[in-house]
Order: structure tokens, then sequence, then C-alpha cells
């Protein structure tokens, strides 16, 4: 059986608001029908239980290249606590740490603070996406590349992508 | 609409004792299993000879994405499309949008 995830406290940190998921839409839509893959079905003793999980994945590879995992151990409480760390990151950001963090895509990697002005960067057409991208120098050099209002936050962030898969739990720096 | 992404998992794995600690408990980790056993080969497969095992992160990356409407001219200009069709680098990539249903 896979472990619990138990995210680090939140004792002592700015009180971060919690992020209010939008509505669901009303509109017909034609929408494409997903296999449903329970990821714990992998840790079943019946062999049967998980040969059929296997067969299930296959299928969805093939139908429709898309992998709908419930179950993969973390909550939707937890996940939703990244998501109120988005929203604190997006809403928080100074402009002096947008200037100083913005990316360079076409160095190859995408580290650093998205604009919504395109994939550049250099300010392009709008496309109403911002990013802020955690690469290696993020979690190595925290203390220099990731804006200052995430700082407090970096345990939790390191924590989600150890559970996710980024490296094995403990061997991540803490800071 | 804000999106979690989460890709390329990677690490250094000097122990068969991390191996099977990562098989089994990160999402990563069980999924690379999963799509192992998809392709009838062995569990650790996919972790072993796919998958970076650079520390930390190797060439993956975590991303907080924050979604603005595309409103006006900009959604004209878009023909109301939110992202161009793409390919990811790396071996997986995961989207967690829920509860919004959609996949970016």
């Amino acid at each position: 059986m896979a472990a619990p995830f138990i995210p680090p406290p939140l004792d002592g940190k700015p009180e971060v608001p919690t992020w209010l998921p939008p509505e669901p839409t009303r509109m017909e839509l034609d929408w494409a029908s997903l296999h449903t893959i329970d990821l714990s079905l992998l840790d079943s003793l019946d062999t049967k239980v998980v040969d059929g999980l296997v067969q299930l994945t296959k299928t969805a590879i093939k139908d429709d290249g898309f992998l709908y995992l419930i179950n993969y151990g973390i909550s939707l409480e937890q996940l939703h606590r990244q998501f109120s760390l988005a929203q604190y990151l997006h809403r928080n950001i100074s402009d002096d740490d947008k200037k100083r963090l913005l990316w360079d895509p076409q160095q190859g990697v995408f580290a650093g603070f998205k604009r919504r002005l395109g994939w550049k960067r250099e300010a392009g057409d709008f496309d109403g996406i911002e990013h802020f991208n955690f690469y290696r120098p993020q979690f190595e050099d925290s203390e220099d590349k990731v804006p200052e209002c995430i700082k407090p936050f970096m345990d939790e962030i390191v924590a989600f992508c150890e559970v996710c898969g980024c490296s094995v739990p403990g061997r991540y720096p803490a800071d | 609409m804000l999106s979690a992404r989460y890709a390329g998992a990677a690490f250094q794995a000097d122990t068969l004792l991390i191996s099977e600690q990562y098989l089994t408990n990160s999402v990563n980790g069980r999924l690379l299993k999963l799509l192992s056993r998809v392709l009838e080969l062995p569990d650790d497969y996919l972790f072993d000879n796919v998958q970076s095992h650079d520390w930390p992160v190797g060439d993956g990356y975590f991303r907080h994405a924050l979604f603005y409407p595309l409103l006006g001219e900009d959604k004209e200009r878009r023909k109301g499309v939110r992202m161009y069709g793409h390919t990811d680098y790396g071996t997986t990539t995961f989207l967690f949008s829920v509860p919004v249903t959609a996949g970016e």
C-alpha cells in the first residue's frame, strides 16, 4: 500500500485565502468520455483486479490518448491547498520579482515567470496565460530564484512535488 | 482558472529501497509501474530505463498556472482557443485541473 501523503504544517505562515473552484460550465458541450483509471487498484492483492486495471489502461491509451487518474494518493483538499498557493503567488508577486524572475524560454527552459503575453521573454500578443515555473534552480536556490511571497511555502511545494514523484522524501533540500 | 502541473519526475536512485519507495509511494512511480505492465515489461522497467535520475528534478518542473479569460478582440484573434496544439517533452505530465474538466 502507498504511504499516505502528509503535507507540512501551516503554523506560523502567512494566511493564504482559500482558492474557490469555479462552477462547472452549464454549456452543452461535446464532452470527451474518458475511461477512469483508479490508481489505487494497483495495490490490490487480487491479480484479477490488477489485470483489469492494466487492460483498462491499455484501452484508455488506445482510445482516449489521455489517462484520467483517480485515487492517486493526494486528497482534493491537499490538492486545493496547492491551488490556493498558486493563487497567492500570482496575487502577491511583486513587479520587481516579475522583472527579476522573467522567463527566457528561448534558452530552452521555461523556468521563472511567464507574463500573459505569449511564449517568449519579449512581450507578444495577449494570451491570458500566466505561469510561475519551478525547475531545478528554483528548488536549489529558492532564496534567490522564487518570488519573495512564496518563500514561506516552499516546504509545501517541495512536499507536493515529492509525492508527485520529483524525488524521494527526505532527499530534497528543505529550503 | 488555475492549474498546477508537474512533469518529468527525476531524482538520483542509488539504492533498490529508493526505487521501491518511489514505485510504491509517488504518483509518477505508480503510473510508471502501471505503464510498464501495460507494455508487458518488468515493474521497474520505465523507472530504470526511461526516467531521468538526476537529482533533484532533472528536466522536470512544477508549474503554477493562471488562466485569464480571453475576451473580445483577443478571443477572436485566437478563435476561442485557449492553448494551441503542442507536444510536451518528458515521459509523463500530470495536469491537476480538478474539478475543472479540461485538459489544460
